[in-house]
């Protein structure tokens, strides 16, 4: 299997500590950024397979760094999964309304964060 | 699976690492709290806070504290509302911010098994230091700073609490004024003393009651007549005392950057890191550090790890001492060196954080239990008498430089072959083990409580004259006479006697303590046994300690009991114009120290007995405490106008009226 890589973009380096470990657990290489404009940078520059973005970002929030992702040639296809502690319904159905893959709630459990996130990149793949 | 559980340990080892940080951020959003109690919060901090909070509600829950996310999650909804939180909003705000340090602060173990000791919290301050004094709390805390260690002063005790809710201090001076609110101190020792160690700055001082101050978590009495320097020195070296143990590593590497990094690494973890970056060194760093750990760096330009290591295993002082050495190869040629030549485990260079961490916890848990089951009596789990001797030896350096006192007791059960003959050994040490247990909850880690064989048990405390020692141990007879102990038709209780002797007063060595000590407690047993005596009130025999006038029959029996553990003798009178008439005469029948006095009394009142002792001149070897059910204010101001020296109002709690006799017979 080919490997799988994921970019997880998020202020606090303990969550991104804690994504690196949970994922790269199950096979993942992990790609950090601390905020929205890195994230963009290191996007351009590794290709990820999926994004991991938070919402709440200095600088550049996660719906604006969404956007930048977009707007960056060849990133247009690559699936974005929401990190955000408020995970009302509603704000859920909003962040996908901005063309989010999923919607992943913080604070997430290590041990399930890969199945999350394997759950969310298939249930729309097929 | 494994690979799993892996990852979660690392989750863990990251959170370790990471707890000081993640409280110091805690302590942003407990200052704005604080700030919005006193309406004194600006937007800039608020905001701030709020941002503390949603890290906090987005990744706790993630190390395994789901609780402290919710709890985060409200304060952050509540900081960056668009106005100041409310007042009627912060009862319940504050409590969230207790809540969330409190589970922060246990171990993320502690939410699904017990793992036990996690060892000390990573400190941001080292010293918190209390008092009134503001120049003084300055130079102590001046002199905190000089021995490289970070300090920081509360002028009151609210300041206080803020101040170490956000500092987590490693330890707490605490520096009481003669006559300064005894009331307000022990309230604050019952809210900090079961996180943090505080170590009390008193005189002797009587209405600084030690009984009182140690009963709620006070520990390691210093004299604040010492020199600052003086003082410090001995609070850094109590406190060294009462640490947790096994904490010390001595790394052996060429390399600073590692040194460095074994610091950043294990400095988090509570561990001391000591460097050494010559082989020739090591000798004399093992000597000075005394470490609990080695860490051997298995190539030095000046030697080999491997010769070091088996030079110390050669020297009966170091062969039992965990050695971690660390290797750049880990072929198994290399391996199999490494433990022919003595060491315990290695771990491949680069190390990675969490993996070091883990086995140089492994090592130091196992030393600590073989360290335990050689120090510790396996029946009563306290120590035994090897153990206690040394650490006697080392309160009585202390009490002697300090000039404080300490005091020995040592208790024996009374009549404990016939539990053996009625119940057989199993009976026997069902006894012992629920003494062990109450006198573990009644002493605390600046006493020494030990079994030192057979049915004797010996407690050391510092900082305790003989007679707050005996009230002490007067408490635990109470409870370990209302204990039951084994199970079924055969469950029974058991009653101790005890001696009490005090360094200085009674004896001049540990070894004449305790024969001054065992003597009273003989006096004890013949006395009846199931109370306490003091050393050298030997007794006269007619002689009476208290007199208790009282016509209540079921309070006097209590009272009677109470001072009769304490090793005081008693008379009882239920009849005023009876007390007035033994005790106020011209050649009195009765005379004794203390009287402890009924208001309303058949035959005479209280008050009228107490002129009558007045007039007779008793009052001038005698002191009165009116005991007061219904009297008014005013009736009280007469009662200590008449020659009373204290009142107390029924109904009273016995160890209340004790400490007031405890007084009475000091003054």
């Amino acid at each position: 299997m080919a490997e799988r890589r994921v970019l997880i973009i998020d202020d606090s380096d303990l969550i991104r500590m804690a994504a690196e470990i949970a994922l790269s657990a199950d096979g993942w290489t992990v790609l950090e950024a601390a905020s929205g404009e890195e994230g963009v940078e290191v996007a351009g520059r590794e290709r990820p397979d999926v994004i991991l973005l938070d919402v709440v970002l200095p600088g550049r929030d996660g719906r604006e760094t969404l956007g930048d992702l977009r707007r960056v040639a060849g990133l247009e296809a690559i699936p974005i999964v929401f990190l955000t502690a408020r995970s009302q319904e509603a704000e859920v159905a909003e962040l996908r309304s901005l063309g989010a893959r999923g919607v992943i709630a913080k604070p997430f459990v290590p041990a399930e964060l890969a199945a999350e996130l394997s759950g969310i990149l298939a249930a729309e793949e097929g | 699976m494994d690979s799993g559980q892996d990852a979660l340990d690392a989750i863990q080892a990251i959170w370790l690492r990471r707890r000081a940080s993640v409280l110091a951020r805690v302590g942003i959003i407990e200052a704005a709290v604080g700030e919005a109690s006193t309406g004194v919060l600006s937007d800039e901090l608020r905001f701030q806070a709020a941002r503390e909070a949603h890290m906090l509600a987005g990744s706790a829950g993630t190390f395994g504290f789901p609780r402290a996310s919710e709890l985060a999650r409200e304060l952050e909804l509540a900081l960056e509302a668009p106005a100041p939180p409310q007042a009627d909003e912060l009862p319940h705000l504050r409590e969230c911010v207790r809540g969330l340090r409190e589970d922060l602060q246990s171990s993320p173990a502690d939410h699904d098994e017990d793992r036990g000791d996690s060892g000390p919290l990573p400190a941001e301050t080292d010293v918190v230091v209390v008092g009134t004094d503001a120049s003084r709390l300055a130079t102590i805390a001046a002199e905190v700073s000089r021995r490289g260690l970070v300090a920081s002063v509360a002028a009151d005790l609210e300041t206080a609490r803020t101040e170490i809710a956000q500092r987590a201090p490693r330890m707490v001076l605490l520096d009481l004024q003669p006559g300064g609110g005894l009331e307000q101190a022990l309230e604050f020792l019952a809210d900090v003393v079961p996180r943090y160690p505080v170590l009390v700055i008193a005189d002797d001082d009587p209405t600084l009651d030690r009984v009182e101050l140690a009963d709620h978590g006070g520990r390691g009495f210093l004299p604040s007549t010492l020199s600052v320097t003086e003082m410090v020195d001995s609070a850094l070296s109590l406190r060294e005392r009462l640490r947790s143990p096994a904490r010390n590593v001595l790394a052996v590497d060429d390399d600073p950057a590692v040194l460095e990094a074994l610091r950043t690494v294990l400095g988090s973890g509570g561990l001391e890191v000591h460097g050494c970056t010559r082989a020739a060194d090591f000798a004399a760093a093992l000597d000075r550090v005394r470490p609990d750990l080695v860490i051997l760096d298995l190539q030095m330009p000046d030697g080999d790890g491997l010769e070091l290591c088996r030079g110390m295993r050669a020297d009966p002082r170091w062969e039992a001492l965990p050695v971690l050495v660390l290797t750049a190869s880990n072929d198994p040629e290399t391996v199999q060196r490494v433990f022919q030549a003595g060491a315990d485990d290695f771990v491949p260079k680069p190390f990675v954080g969490p993996e070091l961490v883990a086995r140089i916890s492994n090592r130091l848990d196992r030393l600590r239990l073989y360290r335990a089951l050689a120090e510790t009596d396996h029946l009563t789990r306290l120590a035994n008498r090897r153990r206690s001797s040394e650490l006697l030896a080392g309160f009585q350096a202390t009490a002697e430089r300090l000039g404080q006192p300490l005091s020995l007791a040592v208790l024996d059960v009374d009549a404990f072959k016939a539990i053996n003959d009625a119940g057989g050994h199993a009976q026997g040490d069902a006894a012992l083990r629920a003494i062990g247990a109450v006198l573990r909850r009644g002493f605390q880690s600046d006493d020494v409580v030990a079994r030192w064989g057979g049915d004797e048990f010996v407690v050391g405390m510092y900082g305790m004259t003989a007679i707050n020692a005996a009230e002490r141990i007067a408490r635990c007879l109470e409870a370990v006479r209302t204990q039951r102990f084994g199970s079924g038709p055969t469950a029974a209780s058991v009653t101790l006697s005890a001696g009490v002797a005090e360094l200085g007063r009674h004896a001049d060595t540990l070894d004449e303590l305790y024969r001054a000590a065992d003597e009273a407690m003989y006096v004890a047993k013949r006395a009846g046994g199931d109370r306490v005596a003091v050393a050298g009130s030997g007794r006269v025999p007619d002689r009476v300690d208290v007199v208790v006038v009282d016509d209540d029959a079921h309070l006097v029996e209590l009272l009677e009991a109470a001072l009769r553990t304490r090793g005081l003798s008693t008379r009882a009178i239920t009849d005023g114009a009876q007390a007035q008439a033994e005790l106020a005469g011209e050649q009195p029948a009765l005379v004794a120290p203390v009287i402890l006095l009924d208001w309303d009394l058949p035959g005479m009142d209280g008050l009228g007995v107490l002129n009558g002792l007045s007039r007779s001149g008793a009052l001038e070897r005698t002191r009165v405490i009116m005991l007061t059910a219904r009297a008014s204010e005013q009736e009280v101001l007469q009662a200590l106008s008449a020659g009373a020296i204290d009142h107390v109002a029924k109904p009273f709690s016995v160890p209340v009226l004790m400490q007031r006799v405890r007084h009475a017979l000091a003054r």
